[in-house]
């Protein structure tokens, strides 16, 4: 619902008078690389840090990493651990669970804050998050979107929202195990408390080579209980000052990009959609 | 303030005064519809530098001495009318002028004297006659009134296609539109595709871009007067068109022969239903229409008194299956009363009632409805004395009741959507104004304005204080329509014209204007109909704009030939935009906290050609212009160019009359592009590549240019009976000019970003058919 409304405009025009795309090479300015800092903790699993920098737009060389790298995560019992790169740009806790090894302290608990301190050439960035409890699907489908003799197929997830706070919600979708590009998220404004019947993953086939989603396709859906300044560093993707054109509100101290995300997930799938999955009516 | 009222009054009570004149007054009216005729030059042959106007209802006065005069009555589109008089005491001469134009939709009206521009003390202004818009190619043959306007300097197109227009640097949501003196606040169709102003009922229009008259005020940068038509008081007439996308009928005539009169318009597009014809699959079960009623009655009571009533509603619906529909529109209602109370003085009255509205259904797992108001009542009061032929003096007020019902929300079923609906906002702006154009002597004139404006914030809902990192330090809770905060501001107008000969002028003009309803936009699109209108709160402080400019006039081969050059400065004050990463300002209530407040600034040069009459007439306008804007927050707190900067706009338009048949028409425009924020780089967190920016407006989009041609075949013209076909070729050469630009990966190579533009149209031809009868 949140962006529908705003694509109604540009839906009309190309109803009335269609519209090209043509593929330009813009003269964009070269930029100095920034430090660009992608950490998250979720239940059960130790933090993870990636360290890279940004690139011009049109470089697709492998994005460049940052070593050495001094990363330290705390939580809000006093627990602290330094974190070792595992390869070059990626810090980590290493454990393996199936071999029964101790946890490390610092592994992600639900209501836990944890505060992650990243000093890289002699500047320390510091930001804190807290991992919010799991809400859990109670049942995805497929919903049916008819327009005229179309019908658009998108996922929909049912979810009992918690009353006590303010939740934040990122969903990612799966269609036969590729990850889709477009970003889901929700805050429960318009549902705190209630159960989320409505939640439509609008599907856009671009994300899928150009393929809508049909019956057979395999779909997973990963809900995200996200820390709410993790929510801000998404929602502050779709902008509307500068026409779109600023960049999203991370949680880090000091002038760096990227944000440490704290968050819990629950899962739903369904192994190929049959008819029996499809609704074009309101679930009760 | 007060020392230049004290001048003005100096000036009035100093005027010189002989016992040896008499007056001659009477009244103007058009021959044939008997309508009155504002704006005629009264001059006198014997004494060329001398001259009055009639006034809004047709009436003049001229005082002279003892005497034989020669009295030559002119007006744009009518024939010259010469009456020989002896002035031995007073007397009354009513006077009818003959239409002088042959062609269909001939009703050439202007308040306009053949040398006004040089004469006149305004600059900055720019009249259109329907008779001229209606020649101008456009898109898909439909007349737009808006996009004529942006072919003339100081005016600029907000983009593709689009009604939304930028004066003289400054946001689109800075001009004032009305229509017979009601606010219009959404005076565009389809996203600004179309305007809301059917030219079939459209009388004439002027934009005031540089010393606004102080009658005028509420919008920083220009204000757009537009005049529906009054019906035909003698004979019956129907008259209409059918287009490509569109179909309009009118129908007008008297109610009482020459005293009273009708005239209705309709006017509504089809593109959904031809869509459909045409088997195109996006629309074949969607609905997208528009349609536009005009009314106009009026009734001459007296030699003294005229009432008029106008009205307009208009509407767009878009539907999508049975999932979504939306609809919005403008509904306006003014009543106007003009009184004569003796050919020195004169009174106009008005009352009006506007209201914009949206409406949105959605059907979607969940139901629920969003309804949203704006509406004005105005009462206008406005005198004008003419006390001799050195002083023409206004004063009046102006009050508007402002209700705003925003985004109220509706759920069909509570159990799945909370609604927390928005509070109601009410407020209440008072201006009252005095101004004088003084004749200081032959070659000097001097017009002085002052208006005094009083915004009101009542109350109503909660307002809030916010400490400076913007979290809500204090909500104030406010009664309904209790006076919650007033701001007061003294808008003085000033300018003065020097005669340097008979055909040319210089003149100069300071003005300030203040704006107290600001437009936040919710989408990065021109013209999106849930855009919100809020007026100041105890945070948002009005918007004020102090304008100086310079002007030299000159007209060629007996006024054939207007050219001007104007310079302008402009100074602004409490200008907003969004911080980053601003979103859901559609769903947020309280949206102060996403705002920073700046200045800014905006110069140019003005150039100004234009061939008035012939069978070859037309204009050549170019702009050299800046706008800037300097905001806390962005773009390291430095000056940075605006939206609306476009350093070199030229337009080209030329009509021709070929012969009795065809007439050929021709628009070119080119515009710098318009700033843009692009990313300059990229980087991925959580697996995502996100664009990274520099900063805002740091690139432009490639020039803008395009030609539009048009042809006007006149079928068949009896006295009756008329018909023309006319063809248009919008964007006769194909360029393809960027709409937007789209950043994505593309997935078939492991990583590639790739860039692409969308250009909305390539060469789009179109036919139409008018007829009257």
């Amino acid at each position: 619902m949140r962006h529908f409304l705003l694509y109604i405009p540009l839906f009309a025009i190309i109803i009335l008078f269609g519209s090209c795309e043509k593929s330009v090479d813009l003269d964009l300015r070269s930029i100095e690389p920034r430090l660009v800092i992608d950490a998250s903790i979720q239940n059960d699993l130790p933090c993870e840090v990636i360290l890279t920098k940004t690139r011009d737009y049109y470089d697709n060389s492998i994005c460049p990493t940052v070593s050495g790298a001094v990363i330290q995560i705390t939580d809000s019992d006093g627990n602290s651990d330094v974190l070792e790169e595992v390869s070059p740009g990626r810090y980590t806790l290493l454990y393996s669970p199936e071999e029964s090894a101790e946890k490390p302290k610092t592994i992600g608990r639900t209501n836990i804050e944890y505060t992650l301190s990243v000093k890289v050439e002699g500047v320390e960035y510091v930001a804190k998050a807290t991992i919010p409890p799991v809400v859990s699907i109670n049942k995805l489908f497929i919903y049916d979107i008819a327009v005229g003799d179309e019908h658009y197929y998108s996922p929909c997830v049912v979810f009992d929202d918690p009353a006590y706070e303010a939740n934040y919600y990122y969903y990612i979708l799966y269609v036969n195990d590729m990850r889709m590009r477009s970003i889901y998220i929700d805050d429960d404004k318009f549902f705190n408390g209630l159960t989320s019947k409505n939640r439509i993953l609008f599907f856009d086939k671009e994300d899928n080579m150009d393929e809508e989603l049909k019956i057979g396709d395999h779909v997973r859906v990963e809900m995200q209980s996200l820390d709410k300044s993790a929510y801000k560093f998404y929602q502050t993707l779709f902008s509307v000052a500068a026409g779109g054109g600023t960049n999203p509100t991370g949680n880090f101290s000091g002038d760096v990009l990227g944000c440490f995300k704290a968050y819990g997930i629950s899962e739903a799938t369904i192994y190929g959609i049959s008819w029996s999955d499809v609704f074009d009516e309101r679930q009760e | 303030m007060r020392q230049l009222t004290l001048i003005a009054l100096l000036l009035v009570s100093a005027a010189s005064w002989s016992q040896q004149r008499y007056t001659v007054k009477g009244k103007i009216t058009d021959s044939a519809t008997q309508e009155w005729l504002p704006g005629v030059s009264i001059g006198l042959k014997e004494f060329p530098q001398r001259g009055v106007f009639s006034d809004e209802s047709g009436n003049y006065s001229f005082t002279l001495e003892q005497g034989e005069y020669t009295l030559v009555f002119t007006l744009l589109g009518y024939h010259t009318h010469e009456a020989k008089v002896k002035v031995v005491k007073n007397q009354a001469l009513n006077v009818d002028l003959k239409s002088e134009s042959v062609s269909l939709n001939e009703i050439e009206i202007s308040a306009q004297k053949r040398d006004e521009n040089v004469k006149g003390v305004q600059m900055g202004v720019e009249r259109l006659e329907i008779e001229t818009i209606n020649k101008i190619p456009v898109l898909l043959g439909e007349k737009d009134i808006l996009k004529t306007l942006q072919l003339l300097p100081g005016v600029q197109t907000a983009g593709e296609g689009n009604t939304g227009f930028y004066v003289r640097g400054g946001a689109s949501d800075q001009n004032l539109i009305l229509l017979d003196n009601a606010t219009v606040y959404n005076p565009s169709h389809l996203f600004g595709f179309f305007s809301s102003f059917n030219s079939d009922a459209v009388d004439n229009m002027t934009i005031y871009k540089g010393s606004m008259p102080a009658q005028f005020g509420g919008r920083l940068s220009s204000t757009l007067d537009v005049s529906m038509r009054d019906g035909d008081m003698k004979d019956y007439t129907f008259s209409g068109g059918i287009g490509l996308i569109s179909s309009k009928l009118t129908f007008e005539g008297p109610i009482q022969k020459e005293r009273s009169s009708f005239i209705v318009s309709a006017r509504r597009t089809y593109a959904d239903a031809l869509g459909r014809l045409a088997g195109i699959e996006a629309v074949k079960s969607s609905t997208l229409y528009f349609y536009d009623l005009n009314l106009k009655l009026s009734y001459i009571l007296s030699d003294k008194d005229k009432i008029t009533l106008s009205a307009y509603n208009g509407k767009d619906k878009l539907g999508v299956s049975e999932i979504t529909s939306f609809d919005w529109g403008n509904s306006i209602a003014s009543l106007k009363w003009n009184h004569r109370f003796s050919p020195k003085a004169s009174s106009t009255t008005s009352f009006s009632v506007t209201d914009y509205t949206y409406n949105v259904e959605v059907d979607l797992t969940s139901q629920f409805t969003i309804e949203s108001h704006l509406t004005d009542y105005n009462l206008n009061q406005e005198f004008s004395f003419y006390p001799n032929d050195r002083h023409s003096i206004k004063a009046g007020f102006s009050s508007i009741y402002r209700r705003s019902v925003p985004n109220r929300m509706e759920s069909n079923d509570p159990s799945t959507i909370l609604v927390d609906p928005f509070a109601n906002r009410y407020s209440l702006e008072n201006a009252v104004f005095v101004s004088d154009n003084i004749k200081l002597s032959d070659p000097l004139e001097l017009s002085m304005g002052l208006r005094f404006n009083a915004a009101s914030v009542l109350g109503g809902g909660d307002f809030y204080e916010y400490d400076e990192n913007q979290n809500i330090t204090k909500v104030i809770s406010t009664k309904k329509n209790k006076f919650f905060k007033t701001y007061i501001n003294l808008e003085p107008r000033i300018s003065l014209a020097y005669q340097l000969n008979d055909v040319s002028s210089l003149k100069t003009a300071y003005n300030r204007t203040v704006q107290n309803m600001h437009m936040l936009k919710v989408s990065n699109m021109e013209a999106t109909p849930t855009d919100r209108w809020v007026f100041n709160t105890n945070y948002i402080k009005p918007e004020i704009a102090d304008q100086v400019s310079f002007g030299y006039f000159r007209n060629f081969e007996n006024n054939d030939y207007e050219f001007s050059a104007e310079v302008y400065y402009k100074d602004l004050k409490n200008q907003m935009d969004y911080k980053d990463g601003t979103t859901d300002i559609y769903q947020t209530e309280n949206i102060e906290p996403f705002l920073l407040f700046g200045k800014g600034r905006a110069y140019g040069l003005e150039l100004f050609l234009k061939k008035r009459r012939g069978r070859f007439n037309g204009w050549i306008g170019y702009t050299l212009s800046k706008s800037e804007k300097k905001i806390d927050g962005i773009n390291g707190g430095g000056w940075y160019i605006s939206n609306q900067d476009r350093t070199h706009d030229i337009s080209l338009v030329g009509i021709y009359e070929l012969n009795k048949k065809w007439t050929l028409s021709g628009a070119w425009v080119y515009t710098t592009g318009a700033p843009l924020t692009l990313p300059s780089g990229k980087y991925v967190v959580d697996s995502h590549i996100i664009l990274y920016y520099e900063g805002r407006n740091l690139y432009r989009a490639p020039a803008y240019h395009r030609l539009d041609l048009g042809a006007t075949c006149l079928l068949k013209k009896t006295k009756k009976y008329s018909s023309e076909l006319a063809f248009s070729v919008y964007n006769a050469y194909g360029r393809q000019n960027p709409y937007m630009y789209r950043f994505k990966e593309n997935m078939d190579s492991t990583v590639g970003s790739e860039s692409s533009m969308i250009y909305l149209f390539s060469v789009i031809p179109s036919i139409s058919w008018n007829f009257k009868f």
